[in-house]
């Protein structure tokens, strides 16, 4: 019971990081809830690959890179690989930009320098943290996020605009910028570090047939609240920041949308928000790489070890940060490299799940406990859905910007 | 050949437990009197990389090489030491001992011990 | 030879798409709306003790790079049709600048005076600029 709650309370703070926070603040702040249905649809996409990765790890043993590479070799595997590879990269930089934003909310120090005690912080965090302690500590810390939820309700939430937002209604111009958006909301929340990120978990908890119960749960109740926390974003942005007539273009405007709710306390807990979520995400994805790479060449990958027993393991979540670090004190704008990466995931969001068609399929992995035909048929929609939008993604950014 | 299949890209661990890498490349014995057999299993990255073409071999090799790291010749282990464990292999094998690990030693001597803490966890 | 002609073609066509001389200046007028909003709300929220000094000066400064970013983009845009326009919203822009870096200062200073007469200024601007057609965001 204690596993499962703490399963959905780190779901909740977890599920907020930069790319949810800045594409729900823009999507409330420049078409109020007319997009709620992207967000929505992105939840349950997310649900069902959660609990497939849950379910993959749980009854194979295997986590999902473990499970590409030994089912359809090396060769295949090498290009989801890569493409997890560049896109954790980017939105490691992305994240660690994020923190470096929220310091700077409270600081007023320009976020480029920031984002080097940022670094520091999270490769200390990993060297010398144990799994247990960077989950639980990040997990606790995330539900000050929740007070996105609480603005939303105070604000008086307009239930029958917001609910008639599920249903996909372009708005009369700005049709590119919708577009784009939709896309963005999409690639922000089904993220496919978190896939292997699960897994990794699971197999690394030992989970085994009995514990797919608390993988269904886990997975439904975690994403369900953690979206919920996105969508308090969006209705917060589109009861505040719309009406004053404010667009999202840098975070200091997206910041705005607490202190109507709280006070002089606004900013400080956006900020706090921003930063615990992007931090805890930062820590995750570049323990994720390490994770990929670890299962893809069979390494150690075991996180509670010391860094001298698993020096490639240590050496890859290393390089990941300090290689990140690099285009934020560039002088790169964060906004700007939070959107490009919720585009690279739409590209290669269909080459990390099709593998699932064949995986969840397989009773040599999953033994009885196949896909049904809405879990496959839910793949199949992914995928092509990532195909068509990664076609279209490209031209919609050329005109939406 | 299912056993190619089945062994190709499986994960090895060793004596202890510990993954020690997985089946990177196979090597066959051609036999006169009947089908090839699968004679060793081979675990590291120039046999890896060899896989996705001669010339990431030879890539591997001049790092493997360059670096000081090994001759760049992989683990090979014969058949009859591999014990099938489900979905994973098992040797009679010290990975800590063997090529597999060649970077994993290189890497915390030059690397890793250099930082400090590397040995200590919280 | 063809194939890369059209690939060409297709991406000028899409680069072009949208980015009409009346589109651009309807973009950046959007744009600057946003960050007299943006600047007004800021100011009114420190003014209530609702924004902190830093987060408000770190916002106007926002403010005023991104005003100037839009202002630029005007000035280098090809002006065949709009050219009238676009005349009369620079200076707008600029002036709005000004009010905004001024608020900035006042801010810096605790002077709440100030503050109040640089937002009445932008209500003034804003006026000026939304009769030249400008729109905001719509819902």
């Amino acid at each position: 019971m204690l596993k499962v709650v703490l399963g959905i309370v780190t779901s909740i703070g977890g599920f907020v990081e930069v790319g949810s926070i800045s594409t729900s603040a823009q999507a409330g702040a420049s078409f109020r809830f007319r997009l709620v249905w992207a967000l929505a649809l992105a939840t349950l996409c997310l649900m069902f690959l959660i609990e497939m990765s849950g379910r993959l790890a749980a009854v194979s043993k295997h986590t999902l890179a473990d499970a590409v590479r030994e089912r359809f070799g090396f060769n295949f595997h090498v290009v989801p690989l890569a493409g997890e590879a560049v896109l954790d990269g980017l939105v490691l930089t992305a994240e660690m930009g994020g923190v470096a934003i929220a310091l700077h909310l409270l600081t007023g120090i320009p976020a480029r320098w920031l984002v080097v005690p940022v670094a520091l912080a999270v490769w200390l965090l990993l060297w010398f943290g144990t799994f247990g302690m960077i989950e639980n500590g990040m997990g606790l810390l995330g539900l000050v996020t929740l007070c996105f939820v609480v603005a939303a309700m105070k604000l008086g939430l307009p239930w029958r605009e917001a609910a008639g937002g599920l249903v996909p209604s372009v708005p009369p111009d700005h049709h590119a910028s919708y577009g784009f958006m939709a896309v963005s909301i999409l690639g922000a929340t089904i993220s496919p570090y978190m896939l292997n990120f699960y897994s990794s978990g699971a197999v690394e908890e030992k989970w085994k047939e009995s514990d797919l119960m608390t993988n269904r749960i886990t997975a439904g109740i975690g994403m369900g609240f953690g979206s919920l926390v996105s969508f308090g974003v969006l209705a917060a942005a589109a009861l505040t920041l719309q009406p004053a007539g404010i667009q999202v273009d840098r975070y200091e405007q997206a910041a705005l949308m607490l202190p109507p709710v709280f006070g002089r306390w606004g900013v400080p807990l956006f900020a706090a928000a921003l930063a615990v979520g992007c931090f805890g995400a930062a820590l995750e994805i570049a323990l994720n790489l390490a994770f990929a790479m670890a299962q893809a060449f069979g390494w150690n990958w075991d996180k509670n070890q010391r860094p001298a027993e698993d020096a490639r393991f240590s050496l890859v979540y290393t390089l990941a940060v300090l290689v990140a670090v690099v285009p934020i004190l560039a002088g790169v704008d964060p906004l700007r490299l939070t959107l490009l990466s919720m585009a690279v995931t739409v590209i290669v969001l269909p080459i990390v799940v099709l593998p699932f068609l064949v995986l969840m399929n397989d009773e040599h992995y999953v033994g009885t406990h196949r896909n049904g035909w809405l879990g496959n048929a839910v793949v199949a929609f992914i995928v092509v859905m990532g195909f068509v939008l990664a076609l279209v993604a490209v031209p919609l950014e050329i005109m939406g910007s | 050949m299912d056993l190619v299949r089945d062994l190709l890209d499986k994960q090895v661990r060793d004596r202890r437990g510990k993954r020690m890498g997985k089946v990177d490349g196979i090597v066959l014995e051609l036999r006169k009197d009947g089908p090839p057999r699968v004679a060793f299993v081979e675990i590291g990255p120039v046999t890896l990389a060899r896989r996705l073409g001669p010339a990431f071999g030879r890539l591997m090799q001049a790092i493997d090489v360059g670096f000081g790291v090994s001759d760049g010749a992989p683990l090979r282990i014969p058949l009859s030491k591999v014990r099938d464990a489900g979905i994973e292999a098992a040797v009679d094998l010290e990975a800590e001992e063997t090529r597999a690990w060649d970077w994993e030693r290189w890497l915390r001597r030059h690397v890793i011990n250099r930082i400090p803490g590397a040995g200590s966890r919280l | 030879m063809r194939r890369r002609a059209v690939a060409l073609l297709l991406a000028i066509g899409l680069a072009g798409c949208g980015r009409s001389p009346a589109e651009q200046l309807s973009t950046a007028l959007e744009g600057v709306l946003s960050w007299i909003a943006t600047a007004r709300t800021v100011a009114d929220d420190w003014l209530a003790g609702r924004a902190p000094r830093r987060y408000t000066r770190a916002t106007l400064q926002a403010a005023l790079e991104s005003l100037e970013q839009e202002r630029a983009s005007l000035t280098s845009a090809p002006r065949p049709v709009a050219d009238d326009q676009i005349e009369k919203a620079l200076p707008l822009i600029e002036r709005i600048e000004i009010a905004v870096a001024r608020t900035w200062d006042a801010v810096g200073k605790v002077d709440p005076a100030a503050v109040r007469e640089q937002r009445q200024a932008l209500d003034g601007l804003e006026s000026q600029l939304r009769a030249l057609g400008a729109r905001g965001t719509t819902p």
